[in-house]
């Protein structure tokens, strides 16, 4: 059996008497696509910030690529290839779009020189469809432009594992459309990635494994389908319109 | 804009013509010496506090500690025989050696919290050094014995080494703002959270640019000691050192390369005006003076300029 790309053991977090993940194990593997979901205040988010190194876990342990991860910084990790983006947009913004980009081409895709993160970045911009944001301050830019940057980052630093929190979340239809492109384009380049999603839309078209949360504890793993038909998690989570939803296509 | 090459090449050469020829044509001059020698030290205050106040975002009040440490190592260097250059650099090794701890302790708080707690590095410093007074001569202070006692010669041997020690401390700001620490440090001031999560080492990138910034604030403390001649705590750790330099910065253009040089020469000319003009309330004049030129132009001087310029 191949070691899986991230394993999860027994984490949990508490913020004072609050559990906010309560013994939680799940493992991914190279390549995958899953979707991380549940109600608001799930522990997603904390998950989320958990694996990337932005909180310590009170108990458990991480491993990333066959290595212990937990307690890590989030720096060491971006630069080992485990990414994430944040729920609220983070760029720089005294600095050009292409800056922006060429940041994380230098420090997490460890680019020798400025100039050659710079070109890093403008393949990266013209191939996720900004390059009119080049010359841009963030400030300038649209609520789906930054998301968009924020995914240009994430594809100069080339990671194995990339986890989007929220990244469709303000955004209108036709915008969703083009971010879940550029989500397509960087998981053919082999890059594992979770989705934190409330759309469920989304969820079907994009992630064939699904991680499900409720109150901080694992409430069910595994194939789309299967979660979609799972009695608990339609009764906690999806409702059973949002289950027909989910299934709707296929039956 | 200017390239790089060429303003890196201009900023040499016009130190080195500075270097080579103002002892010559301020010999005679011994008031405009001593001013041209005070602004070559506040600039080489301003220019290290713009690596981590203005490049990082820091708001450090430590300058003043290193300034007097700098001053103290040389002093008590030559007061032992060792040669004036030895002394420099133990100088420079010194802040630089006492920045690495202070540096990554104190650069994990933000904000208010990182200045006080940079402030009370000189209030330690001052303590320590009046009460070991075995080594330091405690508040009765040190007397240097200067360059065999010719007050001529000795004006204009500081002159030069501080107006070197200016010209390279602005050679070294711009080093770092052009490298790729200077991007990391760029990153880590707009957004430290989103920085951690390209991969910036933002404690290792941060302690990196406060230990470069106190090495040239540590030796201009060494060759103030050896201009002067007498140093004591009370001299050498005054908040003035860490103050000057920041409001000088402020004044030329937080994070620019050439910001600390047009504000250290503001910062000397107002002074100066002030002081013959307004004697009996000097500080207080100096003070409204600087609070109107930062209403005025809030991003100093220099970016003002260039702005305006550009828009033209």
């Amino acid at each position: 059996m191949t070691t899986a790309l991230l394993d999860a053991r027994n984490i949990s977090r508490r913020f004072g008497g609050l559990k906010a993940i309560d013994d939680v194990s799940f493992q991914l593997n190279e390549g995958e696509i899953v979707g991380l979901i549940g109600s608001n205040g799930a522990g997603k988010t904390t998950l989320v910030n958990l694996v990337t190194g932005h909180l310590k876990p009170s108990q458990g342990e991480i491993s990333f690529r066959g290595q212990k991860i937990t307690g890590r910084k989030p720096h060491e990790l971006a630069s080992r290839g485990l990414m994430r983006t944040f729920q609220i947009v983070q760029p720089f913004n005294a600095l050009t779009g292409l800056d922006n980009v060429a940041a994380a081409a230098m420090f997490a895709g460890h680019s020798r020189s400025l100039s050659s993160a710079r070109e890093q970045a403008d393949a990266a911009l013209s191939n996720l469809g900004i390059s009119h944001c080049r010359d841009h301050l963030p400030i300038r830019m649209t609520l789906a432009e930054r998301k968009r940057l924020e995914l240009a980052r994430a594809w100069v630093a080339k990671p194995r594992l990339l986890f989007l929190d929220e990244v469709n979340a303000g955004l209108n239809t036709g915008e969703i459309e083009g971010v879940l492109g550029m989500i397509r384009k960087i998981a053919a380049e082999g890059v594992a990635i979770v989705i934190i999603e409330h759309l469920m839309k989304v969820v079907k078209g994009l992630c064939p494994q699904l991680i499900v949360l409720h109150r901080g504890q694992l409430l069910a793993s595994g194939p789309t389908d299967e979660i979609a038909r799972n009695p608990s998690v339609i009764e906690a989570y999806l409702g059973t319109r949002g289950a027909a939803a989910m299934l709707g296509d296929k039956s | 804009m200017m390239s790089r090459a060429r303003l890196a090449i201009a900023i040499t050469a016009i130190g080195a013509l500075a270097c080579a020829g103002l002892p010559l044509i301020l010999a005679g001059e011994p008031y405009l010496m001593r001013l041209v020698t005070m602004f070559s030290l506040l600039l080489v205050l301003a220019a290290s506090w713009n690596i981590v106040g203005g490049f990082t975002g820091y708001p450090s009040f430590a300058t003043g500690a290193f300034f007097g440490l700098g001053a103290y190592v040389a002093a008590i260097l030559q007061a032992k025989g060792v040669d004036w250059r030895l002394a420099l650099a133990a100088a420079g090794l010194a802040g630089g050696v006492l920045a690495a701890p202070v540096g990554y302790g104190v650069l994990r708080l933000r904000g208010h919290y990182f200045a006080v707690a940079s402030l009370m590095l000189g209030t330690i410093l001052k303590e320590l050094t009046t009460g070991w007074s075995d080594l330091t001569g405690g508040g009765m202070g040190l007397t240097i014995a200067g360059a065999g006692g010719d007050p001529e010669v000795l004006a204009s041997f500081a002159l030069r080494i501080s107006l070197a020690l200016a010209v390279l401390t602005v050679l070294l700001g711009a080093a770092i703002k052009w490298s790729r620490l200077g991007f990391g440090l760029d990153c880590i001031r707009m957004n430290e959270t989103a920085a951690a999560g390209i991969g910036v080492d933002a404690q290792k990138l941060k302690t990196y640019a406060f230990i470069l910034s106190s090495i040239p604030a540590a030796v201009a403390g060494a060759v103030y000691a050896g201009w002067i001649g007498y140093i004591d705590p009370t001299d050498v750790y005054d908040v003035m050192w860490s103050v000057k330099p920041i409001v000088a910065v402020l004044l030329g253009g937080v994070g620019t390369i050439l910001g600390p040089v047009v504000g250290a020469a503001i910062f000397v000319a107002l002074e100066e005006i002030v002081w013959r003009n307004v004697l009996s309330f000097s500080a207080g004049g100096l003070g409204v003076l600087i609070v109107l030129l930062l209403l005025i132009l809030p991003a100093g001087v220099l970016p003002s300029f260039v702005s305006r310029k550009a828009r033209s």
